[in-house]
């Protein structure tokens, strides 16, 4: 019987770029098909926030904060609650699975495998990212059913909305990867990724859309990923929007611009966590 | 297996520490030749596990190396699979959805999923979620993506933990139609049977292999097995017996006779109790029991 002796050889199909392409799709198809099949994630990022969103607008918001410009009032809010459930997509979401996988010594599994490590974070980032845009899509149904209103400041607002949730979502699902592999248990990552998102979402007058409840320093509103990045989308798609101000929304070129240097920046540390922490390979192979 | 064939697969003083200072691995020597079947056997928590994973570049070693083919490796090879237990499966996938993923996640991955899956009787629960999967279907397909992997190389943690026996022989089929294909395995298991299809069998009975050889010349070491019943006749026998250790086997106890004792010297002082004595043929679960307590201690 003939034997077969040496190591496979690399097929022609068999490529570097279509291996990674292959297994970008795999961990993409995998992280989604998880993301999506979690109730808890699903009810955190899309029931709550809309639900929220419903009873702050029938409780909480007095007639007289209402007025003529109701329907932008309640657009803000909407964006706000849109943007705290992106943020929960992106923190609690990521880390609940990263968490998942670390404890069952999934990695243990990975790591024997030829696998790019960078497939594997590009898979996990475009799964986070679709969840935490349909996290923030789902409110907006629901606040135009409500009477919200929304107005376009320019046709290329739609893209100026997608880009600056996926810049400020890769910013957050970094600092998930950052908590989840310190420490390493996915109860307590769940735990401090709720309270970082809630916290950041009150300290910062809901996420910078109502400067009248934030106490810091103007300039942080437009600083601070979360805050810029939703207060972009509102000036975007909100005429006149309430609350907003000061200190003013900066313009589109040089928030998306800041929004792209944090995702760059957090990119950065996303590949040494993952090949250093996950792979346990070095940063430059 | 033929003795002039290469080491393909080799560690080399390979120790482990995890934080807080256990040390798991503590000098593991193991050197696997070309389309060999090697056993690893040794109770729990011993390092049978991380010793296939640094193997399989899945552990990083604290000191030691690991070759494959002669080159220093670490990290993932692309000559061997590992199948590691529990760790493979996403349990909020379907049986299907975690064969695509590892379809497209590994370089070499065959079409021999379909034959293995149907050998196995797993193929008709691939569309339900590995969840509600028993511990038994989750092994089986474990073992049915790792196999269908094209290496030379196969790591295998306790592939047939939790499987029937009737599966167990499945089991062994597969690899037994792979390692006439040329390829090599490294088994870790408690289950005697295992012993069956192994060319070698190392024991580990802590982080280091003890002793390593063929089964039947580790066998022809085997003191004497006697096996004693009736509980007077058992206090009566433990200072024959080597270590004057008894090892319940079934309804029994079994020891390993002392060199300088005889059978008959058991049996005039037992005589008078309800008890009985006699040598038996040894097995594989003397052969563990040998190696692991008794030998591996010397």
């Amino acid at each position: 019987m003939s034997k077969q002796h040496a190591s496979p050889s690399v097929q022609p199909e068999h490529s570097r770029g279509n291996i990674w392409m292959r297994q970008t799709k795999a961990f993409t198809i995998r992280y989604v098909r998880e993301l999506f099949r979690s109730k808890a994630a699903l009810f955190w990022t899309m029931i709550f926030p809309a639900g929220f969103y419903l009873i702050t607008i029938t409780m909480t918001i007095p007639d007289e904060a209402m007025g003529a410009g109701e329907g932008g009032v309640k657009a803000v809010i909407a964006v706000s609650f849109g943007m705290f459930g992106a943020i929960i997509a992106a923190l609690n979401s990521f880390c609940e699975q990263l968490g998942t996988d670390l404890e069952a010594d999934r990695y243990h599994q990975f790591r024997s495998l030829s696998i790019a490590p960078s497939s594997d974070l590009t898979g996990r980032l475009l799964a986070g990212v679709t969840l935490s845009v349909t996290a923030f899509l789902a409110v907006i149904p629901v606040a135009v059913l409500t009477g919200a209103e929304f107005s376009l400041a320019s046709p290329l607002s739609p893209a100026v909305v997608v880009l600056a949730i996926v810049t400020f979502a890769i910013f957050w699902m970094v600092v998930a990867i950052a908590v989840t592999v310190s420490v390493r248990n996915e109860r307590y990552a769940s735990i401090i990724t709720v309270s970082l998102a809630l916290v950041a979402y009150m300290m910062t007058g809901y996420n910078g859309t109502d400067v009248s409840v934030y106490h810091g320093p103007d300039r942080l509103l437009n600083g601070m990923p979360h805050t810029l990045a939703t207060r972009l989308i509102a000036d975007q798609t909100i005429a006149g929007s309430a609350g907003l101000t000061p200190p003013t929304v900066p313009t589109v070129l040089s928030g998306l611009g800041l929004l792209i240097v944090y995702s760059v920046g957090a990119l950065a540390i996303g590949i040494v966590l993952t090949r250093r922490v996950l792979y346990k390979r070095e940063v430059v192979a | 297996m033929s003795s002039d064939r290469p080491v393909i697969l080799e560690s080399q003083d390979l120790r482990k520490e995890f934080d807080g200072g256990d040390n798991i691995l503590s000098g593991a020597d193991l050197a696997v030749r070309e389309n060999e079947i090697v056993l690893l056997m040794g109770p729990n928590g011993v390092g049978k596990t991380v010793l296939l994973s640094c193997l399989a570049g899945s552990e990083v070693p604290t000191d030691g190396t690991v070759s494959v083919f002669g080159e220093a490796t670490r990290g993932g090879n692309s000559s061997l699979d590992f199948m590691l237990q529990d760790s493979m499966l996403e349990p909020k996938l379907t049986g299907r959805e975690n064969v695509a993923f590892y379809r497209d996640l590994h370089p070499c991955f065959t079409e021999r999923w379909r034959e293995y899956t149907e050998k196995l009787e797993v193929a008709e629960e691939l569309d339900k979620l590995v969840e509600n999967y028993s511990e038994g279907m989750k092994r089986k397909l474990e073992f049915a993506l790792t196999m269908s992997g094209e290496v030379p190389i196969y790591l295998l943690d306790e592939p047939t933990a939790g499987v029937d026996l009737h599966n167990i022989q499945q089991f062994h089929d597969v690899i037994l139609s792979q390692y006439e294909r040329g390829k090599t395995f490294v088994i870790s298991s408690h289950r005697p049977m295992d012993a069956n299809i192994a060319d070698r069998i190392a024991f580990m009975p802590d982080g280091t292999i003890s002793s390593i050889g063929r089964p039947e010349e580790l066998m022809a070491q085997v003191p004497t097995v006697v096996t004693v019943s009736g509980r007077k006749a058992i206090k009566s026998v433990k200072e024959f017996v080597i270590e004057g250790e008894l090892f319940p086997v079934g309804g029994e106890v079994r020891g390993f006779l002392e060199g300088n004792h005889h059978l008959s010297a058991i049996a005039d002082k037992i005589e008078g109790t309800a008890g009985t004595v006699e040598e038996i043929e040894p097995t594989y679960t003397d052969l563990f029991n040998y190696y692991i307590h008794l030998e591996g201690f010397r």
